[in-house]
């Protein structure tokens, strides 16, 4: 190992995905140094949940790999793939937490499943978790249904963290959100990404999550990483692509459907 | 002689315009018929390998087992009486009404139950598996059990495509006695047979053979049933209108293969 090089922990080579004729990425290089946050901005509809879902193994590339800890996983076997995989949490977009368990069993899911741990234990680990994401132990008994978006974000995340991950992804974590439950949710996400010393990933569209989560930010558009830097460069960059999308202007560069180009 | 150009030839145009719509049509069958093909194949291999989530398969025999009784046994007992009714109005033009227990054992047995559970459960079961698992799809649960080292197939398939294998021969053998029993019911209250007579030429009729071939049956049924409740809603997309769309598909196509294996099965056990 090299000392004075940081390490990488997660690495995206060329990454090409297409759904039919239609092109999502189109070579998406990105590294992620061990325990960095890093944060993807890029419109509605640019790939980027597709880029975290090639990552998960739950679509495969086209073209190009992703590295974990340096090892490419389309050379591992199928269950070797699943070990290295097995160390990311994930959060959701619309949360996707199972409507026929409640709360608990949501997030002590995978213990209960595949460890084989009793109930009692995997209750009182759950209430553990919803401390760790600001819910009272009351809510350990309620089913998703009836929870309103922030609580369902927030369990979601408890499930995320729940089997101590080494990277975790969150995918739009405050899209649908209030302000306020938003900046609760980004205070969380901090949080619980320090508490574990994780590597995180982050997609969101949400400028202001984005500079509070970040360590450094990437941008994704037409299927390619354009731009990377810290927050700070992020300020000062003249990329023209960037700075509408930070400004939130409807005028500049970047193509938007409805809008006649100029 | 030929033309230059064929598109000259009137009519030709829109020929050749169907013989490509046929032929989309007829390639889009394949294609389904074949990932069909192959969910079946890994739905198979994962009910062979462990582990195996028993809880899940406890709640889904419970689920098509208990719960589907009530419609079975209404169907195959008004099956049954109609049965009973029928061929002695048929058979009494031939003073062969003698023959009613008979008939009514080998229609219910080898057919009536079978058909109807199938059909009846293929509604109640299929369309619920269907939207359940269509629902888990669209809002990425299905992506959230493989991200919690959860195979999705094991977990929701295989419990349910189990459950309907074992549970639809059970059904079908109760749907089998009440059915006679409707048959009887008519025959002794309104037909007036002898409530001993009947009985006993039923038991003397009743062959192991026309038993086993309707609860074989039964069992092809649930596993097409489960199997194409769970692909069409594994497979669905779009949101709520996709997964009433897998919904609809669950059951049409379901219903559509019970009928043909029906036949096909009667073929394998019965042509002579
Ligand atoms: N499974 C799929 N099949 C077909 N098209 C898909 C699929 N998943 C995503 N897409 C398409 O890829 C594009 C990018 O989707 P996504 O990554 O979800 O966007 P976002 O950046 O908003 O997260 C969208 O246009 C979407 O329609
Ligand atoms: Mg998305």
């Amino acid at each position: 190992m090299a000392e004075t090089k940081e390490q990488i922990k997660l690495k995206l080579v060329n990454v090409h995905k297409a759904f039919g004729s239609k092109k999502v990425l189109s070579g998406v290089d990105l590294e992620i140094k061990k325990g960095e946050s890093l944060v993807i901005i890029g419109g509605s509809g640019t790939g980027k949940s597709v880029t975290l879902k090639c990552i998960l193994g739950l679509l495969n590339p086209d073209k190009g790999y992703v590295e974990i800890d340096g090892k490419r996983l389309d050379k591992l076997s199928k269950k070797e793939q699943e070990k290295v995989r097995s160390q990311i949490g994930m959060l959701f977009q619309s949360g996707a937490l199972f409507d026929s368990l409640n709360v608990w069993e949501n997030i002590s899911f995978q213990l209960l499943q595949n460890k084989k741990t009793d109930s009692e234990k995997a209750k009182k680990l759950a209430i553990k978790k919803l401390a760790q994401v600001g819910l009272p132990k009351q809510v350990a008994d309620v089913y998703p249904a009836d929870l309103s978006g922030g609580m369902k974000k927030r369990v979601g995340l408890a499930r995320a963290i729940a089997n101590n991950p080494n990277i975790i992804f969150f995918d739009e974590p405050t899209t649908g959100l209030d302000p306020i439950m938003s900046d609760v949710i980004n205070d969380l996400i901090v949080s619980c990404v320090k508490t574990l010393g994780a590597t995180a990933l982050t997609i969101t569209h949400d400028m202001a999550s984005a500079r509070k989560i970040a360590d450094r930010i990437a941008m994704l558009y037409e299927g390619e990483i354009i731009w990377v830097g810290t927050v700070k460069e992020l300020d000062k960059t003249k990329n023209p692509y960037v700075r509408q999308f930070v400004a939130g202007s409807s005028k500049g560069p970047i193509f938007v459907e409805g809008k006649e180009a100029e | 002689m030929r033309k230059k150009s064929e598109t000259n030839i009137p009519f030709i145009t829109p020929f050749i315009e169907f013989l490509n719509k046929l032929g989309r049509v007829v390639l889009a069958f394949f294609k389904s018929a074949g990932s069909l093909g192959l969910f079946a194949v890994e739905t198979i291999y994962h009910c062979l390998t462990p582990p195996l989530y028993f809880k899940a398969l406890l709640r889904q025999i419970i689920e098509i087992g208990f719960y589907s009784l009530p419609v079975v046994a209404l169907t195959t007992l008004f099956s049954g009486m109609v049965i009973a009714l029928q061929t002695y109005s048929g058979f009494s033009q031939f003073s062969a009404e003698g023959a009613v227990s008979l008939v009514v054992l080998v229609a219910v047995t080898r057919e009536l139950a079978p058909v109807m559970a199938g059909l009846m459960v293929a509604g109640r079961i299929g369309a619920a598996m269907a939207a359940e698992i269509g629902t888990m799809r669209v809002t990425e649960q299905i992506d959230a059990l493989s991200t919690l080292s959860t195979n999705p197939i094991k977990y929701l398939i295989v419990p349910r495509v189990i459950a309907g294998v074992i549970m639809l021969p059970v059904l079908v053998l109760i749907g089998d006695i009440i059915g006679i029993c409707g048959g009887y019911m008519i025959g002794v209250s309104k037909l007036d047979f002898n409530a001993t007579t009947y009985l006993v030429s039923t038991w003397e009729y009743l062959k192991p053979m026309d038993v086993i071939s309707g609860l074989t049956k039964a069992s092809v049924f649930g596993f097409i049933i489960t199997l194409l409740g769970c692909y069409n809603g594994f497979n669905s997309k779009g949101g709520a209108q996709g997964v009433g769309q897998a919904t609809t598909n669950a059951v049409v196509s379901s219903s559509i293969l019970i009928l043909i294996f029906n036949y096909i099965l009667t073929e394998v056990f019965f042509a002579v």
